[in-house]
């Protein structure tokens, strides 16, 4: 196997993941795994004493779990989606963020369904799922196309690390006994024939083939959670499409930031370039203007009709002493400022457009509460429960306690993976400098 | 049915665990101070049209300032014939709503020579509970009912009659009830009153549900009337519009175990069309495996 | 079936029984009732009728009261009772806010006091209209969302129209519960506080008993009672006669006290169901508020403050 000159740079800047682990990767696992301890701690106790420990009660019966899920799958998503686009359209430009997407598709594809699992009560029943499903369940379509997206995405990453496995296995890193001969058995005894490279290009063609509109579906799935119900606020036709369009834009402005922290701590400045912060951040605008579209669309003709139901959820959500701040955040800053950002010339500088990106994953994890949350505290029959606490939902610390849990596997699905792989592909890279020819691509 | 395990009821089951522990004087001394409840007995009878008198006791206890069923406990039945001597006719235990009954043939009771029937139901009394009795004095007599169906009409037709020394007399001017069983509960569906000659005419609905045989189970009565108790006459009649008591199963919808057909057929395309390329890939991997395996061999 | 046999054999006998029945649940008024009260003080004796007719006198705090029925196997219980279809019909004219159906509801479920199966909700359709009381039971819709979102078939409609609850099944998602539109179904957050007794009781779906921590549960209008011939305890217990229960092929539904033809009772009462515009096809029916009984405020005297409480948003 042989490798350009910058898939050798490549592997340059990430062979000391690769070969050993330093004291502060040690650190740095270790303030993650104590943080997934303190959550492990919160689960213990919400399985022990049942979920009374969350704020969940009767009437908000889902609350920031079910946002932590719906903010990941679509992370995942979108991965997905921006990485069988990349791959597809052969986009030379796109070749270092390319392995990025697909960790951030498995890492928040992992991590997600963990948080749906936390809203069943009875985890020692999930056979059940099994044993009874029913087909006309949304849950049951989320579980199938949750497994099917999983294998689906693992199978895209590993298809696109083969050629680099055959890489590391036969390079010179000095990478220990058992390593080097696992990289020998995952790269499938890969030695760049011209049949074998056919195969893994038709494979991995095939693969974004079907995970681009995999994805779509899947993230439709995910709203009809919510859509196919008779809630204010859920049961709208267009929940599917603003659903995709809302991952794909967090995903995009996820991306962002993940770029920008491996070029931080990675120095990947020569791969990572500004023109990529901008490509990605194009990329970004255009979702942020549709999705933007669609959530007019969404309360304006709800506004417009008002009827009593969705008269009080739109009442609720833009009276300033209720969620009237939360909404603005996530609907104007949210997506203002990062239009706004990319849009204007002057703006579009790889700060701003990071911090934009940031802005628009806070904003959207907030949308994803604003979905849940105060359609649940409208119900069709007025609230008289004797018990207060029942009312309103407030985020309890068991929750927020396995919400970081989640965020610190997240991160540890990424650094773990760094020590297995190359964060960028080291194959595959045309013999001239990428960053010079993305211009014209 | 097999399946039901046991239908029986376990009503107002009490348990009390003083009582099953094992400290014996103190459930002494409750009984010590335990005064007798007072309990009343009140006497009705039904006299059905084939001649067969139910009397029904029903005995209560003033429990808490108010009176309560008092079930299992034992009944006697007395007959008081003219010159004041009582005969037993039998005893009978009050069931959970406190009701005794016990069935008498009417044919071999005579009545004194005023035409009246006497009858007594007495409740000994123990410990806790006092002594009570109720009486019931009535003449015999009958409600003969007839269906009679008409073109479109049902009706039923009744007649009242009442044993005499003179022989039988119409019973006129009685309110008669016609009622429907249902499930929890009878409906009445029609009323009339006798004519002097002791007859009337009641219109039947004809949109009842019966049964699955159609059957309705009516039950015609001449209530509370102070001479004869309570008049009863029943009949099956097909009269009703048959209700299939088949379980079937559910149609396939989105609330039913079935899915609807384009469902499941929608649902195996996609699973076959994604999967059926995840099958390929692992398919053109194993290809990528034999091929190095080959090159390895000759290189 | 043993009980149809015996409704054919012996028609008299039955209806002699559900005659004598309202002896039965009128004299549960004093003694029967007030044992379930928990909050009477220790030391304080109650009189009562053993099952086999002893009168006994024992320490409230001591008493136990066990299930009423003895339920059916799942599998009967998903199959329903042939020939029936329930429906429900309550009287808004009627209703004063006496709560008896929501404590009949909760000593027949073993539920505790802030556990409402059954609501009695004080609605007011809009600011100018006259605030009135609505109880609320599970509507056993025929197009039911609760049952569409089920991933595991926990819930199910029956063929007899009632909508039930396996919650040895049930997987604890909520998703019925979010699916709901009437806020009808309830969530064991906690291991349920039961006796020992009660928690030992074998479960089936149509007692609803015992309750078990992480699964939902609601209403079910006691096809257990129905089985045996009985109302279900809210309609027995409620002092006004606001509810009645039926089979609709029969077209017959009763309160107890009266019986009536269940189309004709909608006709003439003008019966309509909750938020038709729903599609949701409930399966109780509403008799509109008119020519009211009793005053409104009638239902707010001697309530506790705390439950007052849950009306202030109304009453303001």
């Amino acid at each position: 196997m042989k490798t350009s000159d910058v898939g050798y740079d490549v592997l340059k800047a990430f062979s000391p993941q690769l070969e050993r682990t330093s004291t502060r990767e040690k650190i740095w696992i270790g303030f993650l795994l104590a943080m997934m301890a303190f959550g492990m701690y919160a689960l213990y106790l919400q399985i022990a004493q049942g979920h009374g420990v969350t704020g969940m009660r009767d009437y908000v019966v889902w609350g920031v779990y079910i946002s932590n899920f719906m903010f990941l799958i679509g992370l995942s998503y979108a991965g997905a989606l921006i990485a069988g686009l990349l791959f597809l359209a052969q986009v030379e430009w796109g070749r270092p963020l390319f392995r990025l997407a697909q960790m951030m598709t498995i890492a928040s594809v992992i991590v997600g369904p963990l948080f749906i699992l936390l809203c069943v009560g009875r985890l020692d029943r999930l056979h059940h799922l099994f044993i009874y499903p029913r087909l006309q369940s949304p849950m049951i379509w989320d579980v199938v196309a949750v497994v099917t997206f999983l294998t689906g995405s693992v199978l895209f990453l590993y298809l696109s690390l083969i050629r680099d496995f055959a890489l590391y296995s036969q390079s010179d890193l000095k990478l220990s006994n058992w390593k080097r001969k696992l990289y020998r058995v995952l790269s499938l005894g890969y030695n760049d024939i011209e049949e074998q490279r056919r195969a893994l290009m038709m494979s991995l063609n095939l693969l974004s083939l079907v995970l681009i509109p995999l994805s779509v579906i899947v993230a439709s799935i995910l709203s009809w959670i919510f859509g196919m119900t008779l809630r204010p606020g859920w049961h709208s036709t267009i929940f599917g499409p603003y659903f995709v369009l809302g991952a794909i834009y967090s995903g995009s402005a996820a991306l962002i930031l993940i770029m920008w922290v491996y070029r931080k701590i990675y120095k990947l400045e020569n791969f990572i370039t500004d023109t990529h912060f901008r490509y990605i951040g194009y990329f970004m605008l255009l979702f942020a203007a549709g999705y933007g579209y669609f959530t007019f669309s969404e309360y304006f003709t709800s506004w417009y009709g008002s009827e009593k139901w969705d008269g009080e959820l739109i009442e609720k959500l833009f009276s300033a002493h209720q969620y009237g701040w939360y909404t603005f955040f996530a609907h104007a800053v949210g997506i203002l400022v990062p239009v706004m950002v990319v849009a204007v010339p002057a703006l579009r500088k790889t700060g701003l457009i990071v911090f934009a990106a940031l802005i628009a994953v806070v904003a959207m994890w907030i949308k994803r509460y604003l979905i849940v949350v105060p359609t649940l505290e409208t119900p069709l029959l007025p609230m008289q429960d004797i018990r207060s606490d029942y009312v309103n939902y407030s985020i309890t610390w068991v929750e927020w306690g396995l919400t970081l849990a989640g965020i610190a596997l997240f991160l540890l699905l990424f650094t773990l993976a760094g020590k297995f792989m190359t964060i960028m592909p080291v194959t595959g890279w045309p013999r001239r400098q990428t960053t010079q020819s993305d211009q014209k691509s | 049915m097999p399946c039901i395990r046991s239908m029986q009821m376990v009503m107002a089951l009490w348990f009390c665990l003083r009582m099953l522990s094992p400290v014996f004087g103190q459930e002494e001394e409750a009984k010590a101070e335990k005064e007798v409840a007072r309990t009343r007995m009140s006497l009705t009878a039904n006299q059905y049209s084939d001649r067969t008198i139910t009397l029904e006791g029903l005995l209560r206890a003033r429990i808490e300032g108010s009176y309560q069923a008092v079930p299992m406990e034992k009944v006697s039945f007395y007959r008081l014939i003219a010159d004041g001597t009582e005969t037993q006719l039998g005893e009978s235990e009050t069931g959970q709503t406190g009701i005794a009954t016990m069935n008498l043939k009417a044919v071999g009771l005579s009545p004194d020579e005023e035409g009246y029937m006497s009858f007594i139901a007495r409740f000994e009394g123990d410990d806790e509970l006092s002594e009570s009795e109720g009486d019931l004095r009535i003449r015999p007599a009958t409600l003969e009912m007839t269906p009679v169906e008409g073109d479109s009409i049902l009706s039923l037709t009744f007649q009242a009659l009442a044993e005499s020394p003179v022989g039988p007399q119409p019973i006129p001017e009685a309110p008669v009830v016609v009622y429907v069983k249902r499930m929890f509960s009878s409906l009445k569906v029609g009323e009339g009153i006798t004519d002097s000659s002791g007859q009337v005419e009641i219109e039947f609905p004809t949109d009842l549900a019966g049964d699955e045989h159609s059957n309705l189970y009516i039950t015609a009565r001449i209530d509370e009337t102070e001479e004869y108790g309570n008049l009863v006459s029943t009949s099956t009649q097909a009269w009703g519009s048959p209700v299939s008591a088949e379980i079937k199963d559910l149609p396939p919808a989105l609330w039913s175990p079935v899915p609807p057909m384009w469902m499941t057929i929608t649902f195996t395309v996609l699973m076959v069309a994604v999967w059926g390329h995840y099958v390929v890939i692992v398919f053109k991997m194993r290809r990528i495996l034999r091929i190095g395996k080959k090159s390895t061999a000759q290189g | 079936m043993q009980d149809t046999n015996e409704e054919k054999s012996n028609p008299r006998r039955d209806f002699l029984i559900t005659g004598a029945l309202g002896v039965a649940a009128a004299a549960c008024g004093s003694a029967v009732c007030s044992c379930k009260n928990k909050s009477s003080a220790e030391g304080e004796k109650v009189k009562l009728l053993s099952p086999d007719g002893e009168l006994v006198e024992i320490d409230s705090s001591e008493l136990r009261y066990v299930h009423k029925t003895v339920g059916v196997s799942t599998e009967v219980a998903r199959k329903g009772i042939p020939g029936r279809k329930f429906v429900m019909v309550i009287d808004l004219a009627r209703c004063k806010n006496a709560r008896k159906c929501v404590t009949a509801c909760q000593k027949m479920h073993h539920l505790p006091e802030e556990k409402e199966w059954l609501q009695v909700k004080l609605m007011k359709d809009s600011p100018e209209a006259a605030p009135y009381w609505f109880p609320k039971t599970c509507f056993h819709c025929d197009n039911p969302p609760c049952v569409k979102v089920c991933p595991v078939d926990a819930t199910f409609k029956r063929q007899d129209g009632l909508v039930l609850i396996d919650n040895e099944r049930c997987i604890g998602c909520k998703f019925c519960m979010a699916a709901c539109p009437y806020s009808t179904r309830v969530f064991n957050w906690n291991e349920p506080e039961l006796p020992e007794e009660i928690k030992c009781l074998d479960y089936s779906p149509e007692t609803s008993v015992p309750s078990r921590v992480g699964t939902v549960e609601k209403c079910d209008f006691c096809p257990d009672m129905a089985r045996i011939g009985q109302l279900p305890d809210c309609v027995t217990a409620c002092p006004n006669g606001v509810f009645y229960f039926g089979d609709e092929n029969e077209d017959v539904v009763t309160n107890g006290d009266e019986t009536v033809r269940f189309s004709e009772i909608i006709k003439d009462r003008g019966g309509y169901r909750f938020a038709e515009e729903l599609g949701t096809k409930p399966r109780v029916w509403y008799l509109p508020p008119r020519d009211r009984i009793f005053p409104v405020e009638r239902g707010l005297d001697e309530l506790p403050d705390k439950i007052k409480d849950r009306f202030k948003d109304i009453l303001e």
